[in-house]
C-alpha cells in the first residue's frame, strides 16, 4: 500500500520542551507522554485529548519533543505547563519552541555547557557539594551563594 | 517591565533568593514582588529587579488599617480577599496595591461593586498561576478567573498575574503564562497588559501631566 502523500496528511506541530526535576536520571519517554497525556485528560477531558493527538517523539537528556495537531498548540503548552510530578519527583516541562518539524524544534536546543563567562549558574552533577542548610533535602542555589558561604 | 506580582522566598525554603531569582530571568520575568520571611535578598540579581512586599491576612476593620500602617514604605502590600465587605474596605484603604486570594473567595465575593471600586482606587486584582497548576484548586480557580476576567473587561481595573510560587519549579515562561490564562479566556495582548500591570498600580497615571514645559 502507498503511504499517505504529504498534502493529505494531518498537519502537526511539534514543542521542543526542557524537562528540569529532582531525579537523578531522566525519566524515560513513555513516563512523559504519559505525565502529558494525564494532564491533557485533566484539562481538557477525553474528547480534547484525543483531539490534540498528543506523543512524545523524541526525548534525549532534559530535551524532548511533544507532538500535537495543529491548531491545539497552546492547548498543549498548557498541558505541559501544570505538570508538576514526574515518577514521584517534582519536575517543570518549560516550553522553548513551536514548530513544524521535528528538526526544526531540535534546532532550537543551546547547549548547556557553564563557564565562567555566561550565565551565573553552576551545575555540579555527580559532585558532592556540601548542603548550607544542614538537612538531606535538595537545595538550590547560585554560584554566588557559594562564594559567600 | 514584565512582572511576577508575588513569589515566596522563605528562610528554610529549598532554594536560596539569588536562585530564585536567576530563575525568573530565566523565565522571562524581570521584576519579581518578594514575599516571605527570607533575609538576605538582593535588590536586584542577574537582571531581575526586587521589589519587597507583604501579604495581610483578613482581620478585622481596626486590625486591618493598623496591619496596612505598620507595613514600611516602599513595600507592595498585598491583601487577601475575603468577605464582600472587606474587600471594599481593603480596596478604598489608602496604601493598598493588591487583592489577592480570589480563588478562595465565598460567593459574591467580587461583585461589580468592588470591580468599580477597585478602577476607581487603582487597586490591582492578582491572578494567581499557582492555583490553576495546582490540580485541587483548579476548577475553583478558572472559573472564578473566568468571572473576574470578564469584570475586568468592562470596568478596566489593573489586572497583575503572579506565580505564587516558593519553589523554582513554579515559576513559568511567558509563553506558558499565555497558554495557561488562554484556559479562562484571556488573550495574548491581555496576558501581556497583566504582566506589565504593576506599574499602573504603583505609580498611577495623573490627570494633568506636564508633557514638555513651555520655554519663555
Amino acid at each position: 500500500m502507498r503511504p499517505l502523500p504529504p498534502t493529505l496528511r494531518e498537519n502537526r506541530r511539534y514543542l521542543l520542551v526542557k524537562i528540569t526535576g529532582e531525579f537523578s536520571e531522566m525519566p524515560p519517554q513513555k513516563e512523559i507522554y504519559h505525565a502529558v497525556h494525564d494532564a491533557a485528560a485533566e484539562l481538557f477531558g477525553d474528547v480534547g485529548s484525543a483531539q490534540m493527538h498528543i506523543a512524545v517523539v523524541w526525548s534525549e537528556g532534559e530535551h524532548a519533543v511533544i507532538r500535537c495537531s495543529r491548531g491545539w498548540e497552546q492547548q498543549t503548552i498548557a498541558c505541559a505547563a501544570v505538570v508538576t510530578r514526574l515518577c514521584g519527583s517534582s519536575v517543570v516541562f518549560r516550553t522553548v519552541a513551536v514548530s513544524g518539524t521535528v528538526h526544526g524544534a531540535k534546532n532550537h536546543i543551546k547547549s548547556t555547557t557553564w563557564d565562567s563567562g555566561s550565565l551565573p549558574g553552576y551545575q555540579c552533577s555527580g559532585k558532592k557539594v556540601d548542603s548550607l542548610k544542614g538537612n538531606n533535602t535538595q537545595q538550590y542555589l547560585t554560584r554566588d551563594d557559594i562564594f559567600k558561604e | 517591565m514584565i512582572t511576577d506580582a508575588c513569589i515566596f522566598v522563605n528562610q528554610d525554603g529549598s532554594a536560596t533568593p539569588r536562585r530564585m531569582l536567576l530563575t525568573a530571568k530565566s523565565c522571562g520575568i524581570s521584576r519579581v514582588v518578594v514575599c516571605g520571611n527570607a533575609s538576605d535578598i538582593p535588590a536586584s540579581y542577574a537582571g531581575v529587579t526586587v521589589l519587597r512586599g507583604k501579604v495581610i491576612g483578613r482581620q478585622n476593620g481596626r486590625q486591618f488599617l493598623d496591619a496596612v500602617r505598620k507595613i514600611p514604605a516602599g513595600c507592595v502590600v498585598l491583601v487577601n480577599a475575603g468577605e464582600n465587605s472587606f474587600n471594599r474596605t481593603a480596596i478604598t484603604t489608602k496604601g493598598v496595591h493588591l487583592l489577592t486570594g480570589i480563588t478562595d473567595l465565598p460567593k459574591g465575593g467580587f461583585d461589580h461593586v468592588v470591580a468599580k471600586m477597585a478602577a476607581d482606587h487603582n487597586t490591582g486584582v492578582v491572578f494567581d498561576l499557582s492555583r490553576i497548576i495546582n490540580p485541587k484548586s483548579r476548577r475553583t480557580a478558572l472559573s472564578r478567573y473566568a468571572e473576574v476576567h470578564l469584570l475586568q473587561r468592562k470596568y478596566h481595573f489593573p489586572l497583575v498575574i503572579s506565580s505564587g510560587t516558593d519553589t523554582i519549579f513554579g515559576f513559568r515562561n511567558t509563553t506558558e503564562i499565555v497558554a495557561l490564562c488562554s484556559l479562562f479566556g484571556m488573550t495574548r495582548s491581555e496576558v501581556y497588559a497583566a504582566l506589565n500591570g504593576l506599574d499602573a498600580v504603583l505609580a498611577p497615571p495623573q490627570l494633568v501631566t506636564v508633557v514638555e514645559k513651555e520655554r519663555t
